[in-house]
C-alpha cells in the first residue's frame, strides 16, 4: 500500500485504541478513588 | 476520511486539574469542559490534600486537547485553571 495510506492507517489504528470506550471499572483502577469523589452529571448537561 | 494528525503520546483523554476553586459546582464543571467535547467523568478532590483539584475524562482525546489548550490559565473566580495531561 502506497506510504501516505499506511500513514493514515496508523494515526487511525493509534486513535482508535487511544479513545476506547472506558468503563467505570477502568476508571476506577485508573483514577484515585479516596481523596476524590465522582462529580454528579448534572440534569442540564446535554455533551456536545 | 478526514486526514487525522498524528497525536503526540503525552496527550490523553483524562486533564488533571488545579487551582479550582473549592466551591465549584458540577454544573459549572461541566459548563466550562464539556464546551469542548463529550465528558465521561468527572472526580473532584474533596479530601484536605486534593480539593481544589479533579480529574476531567473526556469521551475523545481531540476534546481533552482542546480543552487544555483553551483552558490552561483560564479564570475562575479569581483563580487561574492549571491544566496537566494525567499519565
Amino acid at each position: 500500500t502506497n506510504p501516505e495510506l499506511y500513514n493514515q492507517l496508523k494515526i487511525e489504528q493509534d486513535l482508535d485504541y487511544r479513545n476506547r470506550p472506558l468503563t467505570d471499572e477502568d476508571l476506577d483502577n485508573m483514577l484515585p478513588s479516596d481523596g476524590y469523589e465522582i462529580m454528579e452529571v448534572p440534569a442540564s448537561y446535554i455533551p456536545k | 476520511m478526514s486526514r487525522k494528525q498524528r497525536i503526540p503520546p503525552e496527550v490523553n483523554r483524562i486533564l488533571y486539574v488545579r487551582n479550582l476553586p473549592p466551591k465549584v459546582t458540577s454544573e459549572e464543571m461541566y459548563d466550562i469542559f464539556g464546551e469542548f467535547g463529550g465528558i465521561r467523568q468527572i472526580r473532584r478532590g474533596n479530601a484536605h490534600d486534593s480539593r481544589g483539584t479533579a480529574f476531567v475524562v473526556y469521551e475523545d482525546i481531540y476534546g481533552a486537547k482542546a480543552a487544555l489548550e483553551a483552558l490552561n490559565g483560564f479564570n475562575v473566580a479569581g483563580r487561574y485553571l492549571i491544566i496537566l495531561y494525567y499519565s
